[in-house]
């Protein structure tokens, strides 16, 4: 008869954030200090909780979680026909992700959004998505997984739409929300077609009864093209730019991650359900083909942007493209046999590349909207010589911006030197397309850097943001280059614990 | 806001109002035993907000009553899900069935009318989930009424 903390660790990743969702506009009727107290303590709680799991499944490895029984471990086989959680190391690098961008954009917001009238509302929907993501990363049951991917996709619709006297986030929300409800019903769908033929929905008793027939067929096509969209990969990409322009600057990094944890139960469900029956290599053949779009058509997109947070949001597509790109070579190379020679190699860059990319794209929005509020433009031609009057911003944003492009030192180059590698013994034409990728996306960088920071101080701005939302940009640019400092330690603490709890044996 | 139906329609609403709500609270209550459950019953509460609504026209400003019960219902519903984990067991754990107390009774073998006083947590839950509907879509319904009235002094 006592809480165990670390056991239940998993649902209180849930549990913590759909409480505080629900008691932030109760405490709203008392007052706005409880209210931001009651905000502040649930993200808090929710991240501590991520590391409180992610530390013990690092230390005495996974194990699953059921919902509703008397014991939290399955016990026999009617367990699998509960609710159940993943604790693995792939959960743990996934809700991490989440949660340092969560942090980041729950810091941020303070600042950004003050001013605002119902912001108990955005503080819910905000802790809304972040139960969903995280459910959706953690779910081991395919009706769940249903269930949070639509808690996911309002509540971030909301967040998107929350500064609805600007007409434009309203188009960007209504766009999302119509293309996430179709996603949405048709994933039932095909979840459907799954529970008729099989009668189960556990990600795991499912792998082992699948045969590959036409109907799994049927329902791996929609799955994937549903999970594809929300990861906004190239042909389903064009909700992307639009929602990540126009979203308020504190929630873009949060729409992002989201789109990253879809990616991740992308992964999930081919490595942990599909490849079996499927096929690793048409699979694999399937991702690399997405990833090479994403990345060439993501980045040439961007060039001609002059909106500073829609650059960043063509950019954010292509980096996606190097995880599909790096984690599909990984998967082809679990059946032809050369994963000892480079599988492994772009497995480990792919998801590396992954908790990179989430972190130091959080910071790139995050410092894109600190120039948005300072100046109240997004133009970058209206732009120019903010490191006069903003440089904790300038160096925020030089830092996230070098990563994404991987420069040398920092964490983009780490993973992204993983993937050239592997990927070039897997087929050199893919490495010379990541390389002139990553080339452009350097351009790109130093356009934004020196339209927007450089040159002349034309008095666009009074002087620096709120002291919160550097203190939001502070994190991350310090996880940022920690990561860069110990890539070795990240790769084997965070990476390979990962790439073991997709069910990957060597 | 100044307009109103007539008085035959205020009287049958006036009437008619009771015998809604009360039919919606047993669709909560039976969620676990029939047809129904939270989700209906609070949207069949819901209609009575609609039904005075229409008749009287929108009438004062309930908003904060509303958005409290509804944060109330939810927070509710997910304490007792965390209460599972509290008492021992895991979240969502069925602690209140066959244990004799609210909602607590056990269920006899074999073919029976249904018995109300079972199930535990789960018509508890259904009755947390009624307060969260019939709130949001009252509340839904109120503003848009409110909405639509400002319209029409505008146009």
């Amino acid at each position: 008869m006592s809480f165990d903390l670390i056991t239940h660790s998993p649902t209180m990743v849930l549990g913590i954030p759909l409480l505080f969702a629900f008691l932030t506009p109760l405490a709203d009727k008392v007052s706005k200090e409880l209210r931001d107290a009651v905000f502040m303590m649930g993200l808090l709680l929710t991240v501590f909780f991520v590391f409180v799991m992610s530390y013990e499944v690092y230390t005495s490895g996974a194990w699953t979680y059921v919902f509703g029984g008397t014991e939290s471990r399955p016990t026999s086989l009617t367990s699998y026909f509960r609710i159940m959680f993943a604790a693995d190391g792939f959960s743990a690098l996934a809700t991490i992700t989440v949660a340092i961008t969560a942090l980041g954009a729950g810091i941020y917001s303070f600042a950004f959004m003050d001013g605002h009238s119902g912001m108990e509302k955005y503080y819910a929907l905000f802790l809304l998505t972040f139960a969903g993501v995280n459910g959706m990363i953690l779910t081991a049951d395919l009706f769940n997984l249903f269930v949070w991917f639509e808690v996911t996709s309002i509540a971030s619709c909301g967040l998107i739409a929350f500064q609805n006297y600007r007409g434009k986030s309203v188009e960007a929300a209504l766009k999302y929300m119509l293309i996430s409800v179709i996603g949405g019903l048709f994933l039932l769908v095909s979840i459907g077609l799954l529970y008729g033929e099989y009668g189960v929905l556990n990600f795991y008793y499912l792998a082992a009864v699948m045969t590959g027939g036409l109907v799994d067929k049927i329902a791996l096509a929609i799955i994937f093209v549903v999970f594809a969209m929300k990861a906004s990969s190239v042909p389903m990409h064009m909700w992307a730019p639009d929602v990540y322009s126009e979203s308020p600057g504190s929630v873009t990094p949060f729409i992002a991650i989201t789109s990253m944890g879809s990616l991740f139960v992308l992964f999930r469900i081919l490595f942990g359900m599909f490849r079996f029956s499927m096929g690793a290599v048409e699979l694999g053949t399937l991702l690399i083909i997405l990833g090479l779009l994403s990345m060439f058509i993501g980045v040439s997109m961007a060039l001609k942007q002059s909106d500073v947070k829609r650059l960043i949001g063509y950019l954010s597509v292509s980096q996606i493209g190097y995880m599909l790109l790096a984690v599909g070579v990984g998967l082809t190379t679990l059946e032809n046999g050369d994963y000892g020679t480079f599988g492994a190699m772009a497995l480990e860059g792919g998801f590396f590349h992954m908790i990179n990319d989430g972190v130091y794209k959080a910071l790139l929005f995050l410092s894109a909207a600190a120039v948005v509020y300072a100046t109240g433009t997004k133009d970058l031609n209206r732009l120019g010589g903010l490191a006069h009057r903003m440089p904790y911003t300038t160096v925020f944003f030089l830092i996230g911006g070098l990563s994404i492009a991987g420069v040398p030192p920092l964490s983009g180059f780490s993973s992204k030197l993983l993937i050239y590698k592997s990927i070039y013994l897997y087929h050199p034409i893919l490495a010379i397309i990541a390389l002139v990728v990553s080339i452009i996306t350097f351009a790109l960088i130093g356009k934004i850097f020196y339209n927007a920071f450089l040159g002349p101080d034309l008095g666009l701005t009074r002087g620096e943001v709120p002291t919160s939302m550097l203190a939001a940009m502070m994190i991350l640019t310090v996880i940022v280059v920690v990561f860069s400092l110990f890539p070795n330690y990240v790769v084997a603490e965070i990476v390979v614990p990962a790439i073991e709890g997709l069910g990957v044996i060597p | 806001m100044n307009w109103k139906m007539s008085r035959v329609v205020r009287t049958v609403t006036d009437i008619m109002v009771v015998p809604i709500i009360v039919y919606g609270i047993y669709l909560i209550i039976h969620g676990h035993l029939t047809p129904g459950g939270g989700f209906q019953g609070g949207a069949v509460i819901a209609s009575s907000t609609a039904l005075l609504i229409v008749s009287y026209g929108s009438f004062r400003d309930y908003k904060k009553d509303f958005s409290s019960m509804e944060s109330l219902g939810l927070t509710l519903f997910i304490l007792l899900a965390i209460f599972g984990i509290l008492l021992g067991a895991t979240m969502f754990h069925n602690f209140g069935a066959g244990t004799g107390g609210l909602f607590g009774g056990t269920v006899p073998e074999g073919i029976n009318p249904g018995y109300v006083n079972t199930g535990g947590t789960i018509p508890m839950m259904n009755i947390m989930v009624g307060l969260e509907v019939a709130a949001a879509l009252s509340l839904i319904l109120w503003m848009m009424a409110k909405a639509s009235d400002s319209m029409e002094v505008e146009a």
